[in-house]
């Protein structure tokens, strides 16, 4: 499945790399299978070994995963109708990759019957797939010499993420603001740079796009 | 903790957020401005992640191309724009991050290898760290060490406890490690810092691994360097300080070793408790602490150490990637000098403190840890504090006098200390236990030491070396102690020394340091209430002062110019029955003072010949109680009318305001006419006078200034002029009798041709008259005859007298010249004195002490007899012992070049006018004006002699006062004594 090629080696990359960064195997394993999400688990990573608090670490997940209640909110039209426990269930596997495959298909055929099954077919061995990357990096990324410096793997993934998405004047604004702002801030305690350069980013991104419009 | 609660937040959020809209009601909604924010949000909360990993080293923005991960990045961003491809973003940007490191690490330097001594190998860096690696692969962990050589012993006044305070400051953050603590417990590591006299160290350790040594090592190079040291924490780090000295308080052993501690060193900070004063602590300001930590706190005064399970090659790279960033410090690091002079005499300390059980202990100071002789005073220390194999236990518990024992020494960069002590149970003879403590430590010589105690005691301490080279812990304990006493090869390098110890050389150190006079006595008495003088803190003056005007201003005295001239227009002269002679200078003074002088004049060279001693106490006794008054109301008197008076044979000296002085004169008539000679006084007055004459034995200035009185002036035993040795003047005193005494008073003493001087206000007649009823009925018994002075013209003679352990040695010298002060070429040698040795620019002075520095004090005089063909020239300085030969050699080489070559006509002509200045001021003193007044009474002259001498000093040539040198003062003639405790 092509899908499974996009999923393990990013989630070799994200074990790898949080090892890297300075935290355990088992923690890293531990956070994968508790929150499924590479790049919150990267980001929340660099802040640990930075020293930040726990609140800054939950807002800056939070900001990295609010993508998810996008994805939940264009889901739910198709899987409204089913059961708490099956909603629950799909809750839980909702990612970037199977997100994008599922909702694809949902959009081209928005009648098609077994939704669930189809979401779920693509969800699990995802997850799976993913989790097992995940353990194999860890594992294989704490053996491996601090002097690859793999966890520059981390920023390059970001790099990698965010770079794509400039396409107009208001992502471009909104990223730029948000560089500036956190080197700027670097000086404050808590790391509490990037709180302010998310929020200086949005407002960025908004003021643009809105004089553009 | 923080990790696994980051854990379980993460996952209740991210559900959250994936359920939030599917477990909605179907009709739920955004708001569209939310939606359209949160378009924006990974863009931005994604660039403000990876954007500070380029941009940002060690917390400071790098644009450099030095920064590897700012190019590698970069080179990222535009692949992910072209390509948009996760993969080959991530492989291009590690690539190009690989490439670039593997270039810049071979442009770099590497740490240099220094020395390697059994498996612990020492690097250094550019900018002078020192580092060394201990590797144990069979450990599970990795220590980094480092050990800054600074401790309480850098402090300065105020700064008591600033090395410890700045040690807890060090924990407190930097830019990039906001929560140090935090990040210790995120690694599973152990960490601790401590602080002692000459360094404080910082230490972790962590599960082996390269990430943990990465970690450490970043932290500890950024650290150094970049810690906050801000106000706030202080703030707050202070009263825990504060809280860990109370912790000592508590302990009354640790309060009776730091107050035997300070004892033992009055000036070295070895005296001053690591902890600190309670005042320094709590009010050291942060520009001190910031100050200091600049300072110390820099890689060249630190020492690295990496020990444990970790990759060689990979950890000098990471340290030099970390420690090799911080530049050699600009500042040269400062020097400590200050050494403890030996103690002279055993001190004693006693603590009076709550507490149950008494304790006496014994501090002895000994040399440097890093001194041969170190070693086996150590050994020495385990013979005799070890328990139960100590010579302390066997003397003291096994008697049942202590209920334990013990002996410590602390091996220090400076020369340091062994203790000792007893805990005595409740109620013991504290006595007994001191006497045992001391005979056991003190006793060695008496109870030599034994083979066998030198063997077990030196199997114990190799052990422990042992021990300690097993254990890396250990070893990196040690070699941070011997880093800081000198040099961490020191650890082996004792260790040798302590095998190679010998019974001898143990018995030696015993003798050498464990004697009374280096000895700290330190003895805790409980105490359930002490009683302590509390004393209050300096009050505010300027509260007291505010508005304070004082009383009335005492009167002003006269602008008095004392040219000759005007003195003697104002001096009125009379001579009054009994052949007594006045000179009165009536003139206003400040504070209405009067200052006067008498002087006079008994007896004739048979009737004082040998009986000096006897009339020198007779006018001792003078003042020592009349058929009146006992001495203490005569002084008492004084005291009420605030007159300054002394009284002898030789005449008087007074002061005194001017309404008392006819009350004063009265009772110094009255000492002088009516004496008791009271014989308790008698006893009293001679024992003060022998002590003085004993004391005068190892006195290098009586010794010297008497050998040479003894050669210049060879008076025949008996005769007035005559000097005593200390042996016969204390004969002599022993041999005094009150009765002695005051037959020489009733025999010799009376006012007839008295001679009275006096400066100040008063009415002259009425003093006249004054004088006259009080002294004029005193009539001499036998007449004064001046004993005459006589010429000696001696052999030149060089003696040394040894006066030990005195730092000062003193140096008298001169010859005797046929000349009386009306000789013509008297004016002459008056200069030339002057100009060889009369002011400190003087010849002389200049070159022995500002050129050589090899004096204090060094001068000469010139005096020439008013009757006789008598004249004295007498040179004196001095001098430490060991600069005898530079200081004698100084002064003949001054004589013979101003012999040789003469004074230069600009010398003498500077020289008479700075002379003649010098004498007029000597006149604006009234105390020294009416001293003259009197003598010119006795010698018949006035002041018109002073204008006459003074014309003759200025219009002196070069050329006269040459040839008065040349023809008056013979160097080869020159007589020396020196004492001191020369080698």
């Amino acid at each position: 499945m092509p899908l499974l090629f996009g999923v393990v080696p990013f989630g070799l990359i994200t074990g790898v790399a949080m090892v890297a960064s300075g935290i355990s195997p088992l923690a890293a394993i531990a956070m994968s299978l508790a929150v499924f999400a590479g790049a919150s688990m990267l980001a929340a990573t660099q802040l640990l070994a930075g020293g930040a608090p726990l609140a800054l670490v939950l807002l800056a997940v939070l900001f990295v995963n609010l993508r998810f209640m996008m994805y939940s909110a264009s889901m739910r039209q198709h899987l409204a109708g089913l059961p708490l426990r099956w909603r629950l269930l799909a809750a839980g596997l909702v990612a970037d990759n199977p997100y994008a495959v599922s909702i694809a298909r949902f959009t081209e055929h928005p009648e098609m019957r077994g939704k669930l099954w189809y979401f779920l077919g693509v969800g699990l061995p995802v997850w799976l797939a993913w989790q097992l990357a995940v353990l194999a990096g860890a594992v294989l990324g704490a053996g491996l010499p601090a002097s690859w410096q793999l966890e520059f793997a981390a920023p390059l993934a970001f790099i990698a993420m965010s770079v794509p998405l400039l396409r107009d004047r208001g992502m471009i604004a909104a990223a730029l603001a948000a560089g500036v702002t956190v080197v700027l801030a670097h000086s404050l305690p808590l790391r509490l740079g990037l709180l302010l350069a998310a929020l200086a980013g949005i407002a960025a991104g908004l003021a643009l796009e809105r004089r553009t419009a | 903790m923080t990790l696994w609660l980051a854990l379980i937040g993460m996952a209740v959020l991210t559900y959250a957020l994936r359920a939030s809209f599917l477990l909605l009601p179907e009709n739920a909604q955004l708001p569209s401005l939310a939606r359209r924010a949160l378009r924006y949000v990974p863009a931005a909360v994604l660039t403000a992640i990876w954007a500070p990993e380029l941009l940002l080293r060690d917390g400071a923005l790098q644009l450099t191309l030095g920064n590897e991960r700012l190019l590698a990045g970069a080179v990222a961003v535009v692949a992910a724009w072209r390509f948009r491809l996760t993969y080959l973003t991530i492989g291009v940007g590690m690539l190009v991050l690989h490439l670039l490191m593997a270039g810049n690490a071979a442009a770099a330097e590497a740490p240099r290898k220094v020395v390697a001594i059994e498996g612990v190998t020492e690097f250094r860096l550019d900018n002078g760290l020192r580092v060394l690696t201990v590797p144990d692969p069979g450990a599970d962990t990795v220590t980094v060490h480092i050990t800054y050589l600074v401790g309480s012993r850098h402090e300065g006044y105020g700064e008591r406890g600033m090395a410890h305070l700045l040690e807890h400051m060090l924990f407190k953050g930097s830019a990039r490690h906001p929560d140090l603590k935090r990040e210790f417990a995120a690694r599973g590591a152990r960490w601790n810092g401590t602080t002692a006299y000459d360094r404080t160290n910082y230490f972790e350790t962590m599960p082996a691994s390269e990430a943990n040594l990465d970690w450490a090592l970043g932290m500890e190079a950024d650290r150094m360097v970049n810690s906050f040291i801000a106000r706030a924490d202080l703030e707050s780090e202070m009263t825990v300080v504060r809280n860990e000295f109370e912790m000592g308080e508590n302990d009354p052993g640790a309060v009776l070793f730091q107050r035997t501690l300070q004892l033992a060193y009055a000036w070295h900070n070895y005296g001053h408790p690591i902890i600190g004063a309670r005042s320094d602590i709590e009010k050291v300001p942060i520009a001190r602490l910031q100050a200091f930590y600049r300072t110390w706190y820099q890689p060249d005064n630190a020492l690295l150490i990496v020990a444990g399970r970790f990759d060689q090659a990979r950890a000098l790279e990471l340290v030099q990637k970390y420690f090799g960033a911080i530049p050699r410090p600009p500042r040269a690091l400062p020097a400590l000098y200050t050494r403890e002079p030996a103690q002279d005499g055993a001190r004693a300390v006693t603590l009076r403190r709550s507490g149950e059980a008494p304790l006496v202990t014994a501090l002895y100071r000994v040399p440097a840890g890093g001194d041969p002789d170190y070693p086996a005073l150590d050994v020495l220390v385990s013979v005799l504090g070890n328990t139960p194999s100590g010579r302390l236990h066997r003397a003291l518990v096994q008697k049942g006098l202590a209920s334990y024992s013990w002996g410590a020494e602390r091996a220090l960069h400076d020369p340091g200390f062994a203790s000792f002590g007893a805990g005595l149970p409740k109620g013991a003879s504290v006595d007994a236990a001191r006497d045992a403590l001391l005979g056991a430590l003190e006793g060695i010589g008496r109870h030599p030491v034994r083979a066998e105690e030198v063997r077990r005691a030196k199997t114990e301490l190799l052990n422990d070396f042992d021990k300690a080279q097993r254990n890396t812990r250990s070893l990196v304990r040690a070699l941070s102690e011997f880093a800081a006493i000198g040099d961490w090869r020191l650890f082996f390098l004792y260790r040798d020394r302590l095998r190679a110890v010998s019974v001898a050389d143990v018995q030696r150190v015993a003798g050498a340091y464990f004697k009374p006079a280096n000895r700290v006595l330190g003895v805790f008495l409980p105490t359930r209430h002490p009683d302590r003088a509390a004393i209050p803190p300096p009050p505010d003056l300027e509260q007291a002062l505010a508005g304070y005007r004082g009383g009335e201003a005492p009167a002003a005295g006269e602008a008095f110019d004392p040219t000759p001239a005007n003195i003697e227009a104002r001096v009125i002269r009379r001579t009054l029955a009994n052949g007594i002679r006045v000179a009165l200078l009536p003139k206003k003074t400040r504070g209405q003072v009067v200052v006067a002088r008498l002087l006079l004049h008994w007896g004739d060279e048979p009737s004082i010949s040998g009986r000096v001693t006897a009339c020198s106490l007779a006018g001792e006794m003078l003042a020592r109680g009349t058929r009146r008054h006992s001495r203490a109301e005569l002084s008492d008197a004084f005291e009420r009318l605030n007159a300054s008076v002394a009284v002898n044979g030789e005449g008087a000296r007074l002061e005194v305001p001017a309404a008392q002085l006819a009350d004063t004169l009265r009772l110094v008539a009255e000492a002088y006419r009516e004496p008791a000679f009271p014989g308790d006084e008698f006893k009293e007055l001679k024992r003060a006078l022998l002590t003085d004459a004993e004391e005068q034995r190892s006195e290098p200035t009586a010794i010297a200034g008497l050998q040479l009185s003894r050669h210049l002036n060879p008076y025949p035993k008996g005769h007035p002029y005559y000097t005593e040795t200390i042996d016969e003047d204390v004969e002599q005193l022993q041999a005094a009798t009150v009765a002695d005494a005051e037959s020489c008073y009733r025999q010799l003493l009376g006012a007839t041709g008295a001679d009275f001087a006096a400066v100040g206000e008063f009415d002259p007649d009425e003093l006249a008259g004054l004088l006259e009823t009080l002294f004029g009925g005193w009539k001499n018994p036998r007449p004064f005859a001046r004993v005459p002075a006589r010429y000696f013209d001696n052999a030149p003679l060089e003696r040394e007298f040894r006066t030990p352990d005195k730092a000062n040695a003193v140096l008298r010298g001169g010859l005797n010249m046929p000349l009386r002060d009306d000789d013509p070429d008297f004016p002459a040698m008056v200069l030339a004195n002057y100009l060889l040795g009369g002011s400190l620019s003087a010849r002389i002075p200049q070159r022995v002490r500002e050129t050589e520095g090899l004096s204090y004090s060094v001068h000469t005089s010139f005096r020439a007899s008013a009757f006789y063909p008598v004249a004295a020239f007498r040179v004196s300085a001095i001098f430490a012992p060991g600069n005898k030969t530079r200081v004698e050699l100084a002064i003949r080489e001054e004589l013979a070049r101003a012999l040789r070559d003469g004074f230069s006509a600009a010398e003498v002509e500077g020289g008479a006018k700075a002379l003649i200045e010098a004498r007029r001021l000597a006149r604006r003193s009234d105390r020294a004006l009416a001293a003259r007044l009197a003598d010119y009474l006795y010698k018949q002259r006035s002041f018109a002699w002073d204008a006459q001498l003074e014309q003759r000093i200025a219009a002196l040539g070069a050329g006269e006062v040459n040839a008065a040198l040349r023809r008056h003062l013979d160097p080869a003639r020159l007589s020396v004594m020196s004492a001191g405790d020369f080698k």
